[in-house]
């Protein structure tokens, strides 16, 4: 019981954020898309979602 | 009057990244032009104030109360990406406009130390709500300052004729010292 | 890639701290000292190491669009878990790293490696990866502290966290030169640029003699 309960509360945190992901990643940009900074082609924080290496992530799942 | 020094010293004095050190990464990379910064510094302050209020109220009224207290730190985490995440899709389904002046930093702002540390802090100071409110407000409040000032230099930086290997983060290091410095002649204000 | 390679990758061309600039907001802050700074690398080596392995085990089930909040999960568990460690096997170490180590938990180097390198490569080789770039942090860092401490303290001193004995305690200069300043964060910041300087110079110097054969 005493494992069940944090176990628990960690895996609907867990579901609520990795749903909160999805669904934004499933939104559309609106229209005036990709201004980003040109700044961040330096930057190596790959986790960032406006990343180089994330672009093909999101063409992925669009198509 | 103790919410006013709190509010001062967190912006001035122990100002996060020139004496804490956090929110250090976006600084490198976002600082190049004011315009991208005063974005920058709207975001971060919209997702400091509102997420360390969430994680206060989560913490005082869920996991003190269940014993749970070391589930902060994955608590904290997760609710703050999950916020940004909302307010993310939020922002682009409803506000364009918005979406271009401050949507496209929030995926920075997850993985930001700053964020995290105001959530930690307040829980680790003991603040009470309203502590926490004008504390929350504070430290993005700073950073934004910061970053403007650092911008503004760093846009003149780019022009200027710096020394190779100096040339793009390592000057810009050495701005941060010398207004570390000129902060630290604050020190006596409160 | 060979072993080595992987190894020393992480060491000097893709050094975290000083090429890559991740993870800055844990070197400037707990710089101060040698065995903080210890104490911290050892700490970032584990949970590093430890989510890699654990990430590249699991790369084959997470489904690839959240990755990344599966990776949050597993990086905090772990992070929680060290935290826990080093507050009952080495008390004083935990009070003077303070805050600094739930913030492993955003640090970039973790969450980078774990997106960049973990998830792609083999369990062995995302584990080599995963040491190589903690001793790539560990030297960074060290290199920062020891600079640091010396001109701020004039000492160079090094305590065993787990029972706070002195291994070693010299002094080097006098106290009346010491420079206060390195102490204070400006200092952290000036050391920093100038070290990031050198190694930007390092890099440099080795790319002109291949230029020039080619």
């Amino acid at each position: 019981m005493q494992f069940i309960a944090p176990l628990l509360f960690l895996g609907f945190l867990g579901g609520v954020y990795a749903s909160a992901y999805y669904l934004n990643l499933k939104t559309p940009k609106p229209e005036g898309c990709d201004d980003v900074d040109v700044s961040c082609g330096s930057c190596s924080i790959s986790s960032c979602g406006l990343h180089p290496s994330n672009k093909e992530l999101i063409v992925e799942v669009k198509s | 009057m103790e919410l006013f020094s709190l509010f001062i010293s967190a912006i001035f004095i122990n100002n996060i990244i020139l004496n804490k050190f956090l929110g250090m990464c976006p600084f490198m990379g976002v600082s190049r032009k004011t315009s991208s910064a005063l974005g920058m510094g709207g975001a971060v302050t919209f997702v400091i104030f509102f997420s360390s209020l969430i994680t206060w109220g989560l913490f005082e009224y869920v996991l003190e109360p269940l014993n749970l207290q070391y589930m902060d730190l994955i608590t904290f985490i997760l609710i703050i990406a999950s916020f940004v995440q909302l307010v993310e899709m939020i922002i682009k389904k409803y506000s364009p406009s918005l979406y271009k002046a401050l949507g496209i930093y929030l995926p920075l702002i997850t993985t930001n130390c700053a964020v995290l540390f105001v959530a930690l802090e307040n829980i680790k100071q003991g603040f009470s709500f309203v502590e926490s409110v004008v504390y929350s407000l504070a430290v993005p409040i700073g950073f934004t300052l910061v970053l403007i000032i650092f911008s503004a230099i760093r846009e003149r930086l780019d022009i200027a004729d710096v020394p190779k290997p100096l040339k793009g983060n390592p000057v810009a290091m050495i701005v941060a010292a010398i207004m570390a410095l000129a902060f630290s002649g604050l020190a006596g204000l409160v | 890639m060979s072993l080595f390679k992987n190894l020393s990758n992480g060491l000097v061309k893709e050094n975290p701290v000083f090429a890559l600039y991740l993870g800055l907001c844990s070197v400037l802050a707990v710089s101060n000292t040698i065995s903080n700074a210890l104490g911290m690398s050892v700490a970032v080596i584990m949970v590093l190491t430890v989510s890699n392995v654990i990430i590249s085990a699991l790369r084959k089930i997470i489904p690839s669009e959240i990755r990344i909040p599966v990776y949050i999960v597993v990086i905090a568990t772990l992070v929680k878990i060290v935290e826990m460690l080093m507050q009952a096997y080495t008390p004083e170490l935990y009070t003077a790293l303070g805050v600094f180590i739930p913030l492993i938990v955003v640090n970039c180097i973790i969450l980078g490696r774990a997106e960049a390198f973990a998830s792609k490569n083999s369990v062995g080789a995302s584990a080599i990866d995963g040491i190589g770039m903690g001793l790539g942090y560990t030297a960074g860092i060290f290199m920062l502290a020891a600079i640091r401490q010396l001109f701020a303290t004039g000492a160079l001193s090094l305590i065993n966290p787990f029972n706070q004995a002195v291994i070693f305690d010299i002094t080097i200069i006098p106290t009346q030169f010491t420079i206060p300043l390195f102490a204070q964060p400006a200092g952290a910041f000036i050391t920093f640029a100038v070290l990031a300087a050198l190694l930007e110079v390092y890099k440099q110097a080795g790319e002109k003699p291949a230029k020039k054969g080619a």
